[in-house]
């Protein structure tokens, strides 16, 4: 998926965390990675020797079920699905991150700390993205490079859409997402089955995200 | 003693003075209807009773206690309840979401009781006479007409048991079928004894339901009075006529403002 190079697709990623971060922090999205590069100094980092010990067992070791190897980050998906699926649902906080997603001035209004939620909502997607990041290292040979990760924006755009939350939010659901992931996932090996070379997945990404929007936008489910 | 006393509250956006200096006083158990033209200071002295704008300068009191700071939370804390002009509501979400918007009741790890939350729903809709086959509390808001969303709005401020119930403007962009529902819901808070403000530039709709009226004009008191002391609406209207050209209204025998 990263051997698609400097393409159009990867400008509208840039473009889409920008926006995110500027709109609630004046962030700019580019001095987070900027961070992230100086800590690094820019180079890749590998860490060999901490392959094999519990902690990489933890993260990346197989389980035999029937003859068929499981990994480990299989179940920490189910557990973070569970989790995020009571918390969205259940919690206090998930309901109250729906309200502030469909009308924060009404959400203030009734006394809702909207910037506490939303900060809630940026460090939950920071430890997703850090669990994440902590998989995709040891699952690549226990390398990082300065634009590992990235190359996953758009996919999880897409999956997000995919799995029925609309571009205005406000509604949609954890099962949801997690069948649009899964079906964004498996996209690249479909392409490669198909017979399209792989780059090729991106540019099918960004079809999916424009369909899905079209439809979002033509099935009329937005209520005002 | 006056459930609410706001004493000299003077509201200022960088240069724009809103409100120069408004002292008001409520009565427990009354109507006090809050009149004044457009851009005559009235929301924002609503936003500032609600804790939503903070006053510049001025004091509140609530039950004989001065209340500082004051915030949305301190405002519903010591039982002021406000249904906002823009109605405050999330509408892609149920009624249910709606009335327990900021206040879930949930248990130790922070779980909402969605069952009790359903049965009170469905407790204060039919406190405010606000039922109907079409609709049950999971209904989206978004899918009810103006005058049931204001509705879902006013079964929001009855959840706490509040003792006053600011409306800003509740009847506004309403037809009048839909005016009379949103009437039925107001009388139905009265009935209860609770204390109402009620704010509208329909005259006759303020008229009817009020017992007491407070206008304000430029973001000043004008006069304040009984509705013993005016000749039906239409005078209170010939007043705010008078007050709109000149600036001042003959008030007679109505108090004066200090």
């Amino acid at each position: 998926m990263t051997d698609a190079g400097p393409t159009k697709a990867s400008n509208i990623d840039t473009r889409a965390e920008q926006s995110a971060l500027r709109r609630f922090y004046g962030l700019n999205g580019r001095a987070i990675v900027g961070i992230v590069n100086f800590l690094a100094q820019g180079q890749n980092l590998e860490l060999r020797e901490a392959g094999g010990t519990f902690g990489n067992q933890v993260f990346v070791g197989k389980w035999n079920i029937f003859g068929l190897q499981v990994p480990n980050h299989f179940f920490i998906s189910l557990i973070w699905v569970a989790v995020m699926y009571v918390l969205f649902r259940y919690h206090r906080f998930g309901v109250r991150v729906q309200i502030v997603g469909d009308n924060p001035s009404s959400a203030r209004q009734m006394g809702i700390n909207v910037e506490r939620i939303r900060v809630g909502v940026f460090v939950l997607t920071g430890v997703a993205g850090a669990l994440s990041g902590l998989i995709l290292v040891q699952t690549a040979n226990m390398v990082w490079f300065p634009l590992s990760g990235k190359a996953y924006l758009l996919p999880v755009l897409a999956a997000i859409f995919v799995g029925g939350t609309p571009v205005w939010g406000g509604v949609g659901t954890i099962i949801g997402a997690t069948f649009g992931a899964l079906t964004i996932g498996l996209i690249p090996s479909g392409a490669v089955g198909a017979g399209f070379a792989g780059f090729w997945t991106e540019f099918i990404f960004g079809i999916v995200i424009i369909v899905t929007m079209v439809v979002h936008r033509f099935s009329g489910c937005r209520v005002s | 003693m006056p459930i609410i006393e706001l004493k000299n509250i003077v509201k200022r956006f960088g240069n724009v003075e809103a409100l120069t200096g408004v002292s008001m006083t409520v009565r427990r158990g009354k109507v006090l209807g809050l009149l004044g033209d457009n851009g005559a200071g009235k929301s924002t002295l609503v936003k500032t009773l609600a804790g939503v704008h903070a006053s510049t300068l001025g004091e509140i009191w609530v039950k004989g206690e001065r209340r500082d700071p004051w915030t949305p939370l301190a405002a519903r804390k010591a039982g002021i309840e406000t249904v906002f002009q823009d109605r405050a509501l999330s509408p892609q979400h149920s009624i249910v979401a709606n009335i327990f918007m900021g206040r879930e009741i949930t248990n130790a790890l922070g779980l909402v009781d969605g069952k009790r939350q359903s049965e009170e729903a469905a407790r204060l809709m039919r406190e405010i006479g606000f039922t109907s086959k079409v609709f049950h509390p999971d209904s989206i808001v978004g899918n009810l007409s103006g005058g049931e969303r204001q509705g879902v709005a006013i079964a929001r401020a009855l959840l706490n048991k509040a003792d006053v119930i600011v409306l800003d403007e509740p009847t506004t962009a309403l037809s009048l079928t839909e005016t009379q529902k949103v009437f039925r819901f107001v009388e139905a808070v009265k009935n209860s004894g609770r204390t109402v403000i009620f704010i509208g530039h329909n005259i006759y709709h303020v008229w009817d339901i009020s017992d007491r009226f407070f206008v304000i004009d430029r973001g000043r008191e004008a006069f304040e009075g009984p509705k013993s002391a005016f000749c039906g609406a239409d005078h209170l209207i010939r007043m705010m006529h008078e007050l709109a050209e000149t600036g001042r209204a003959d008030t007679g025998n109505l108090l004066q403002p200090a």
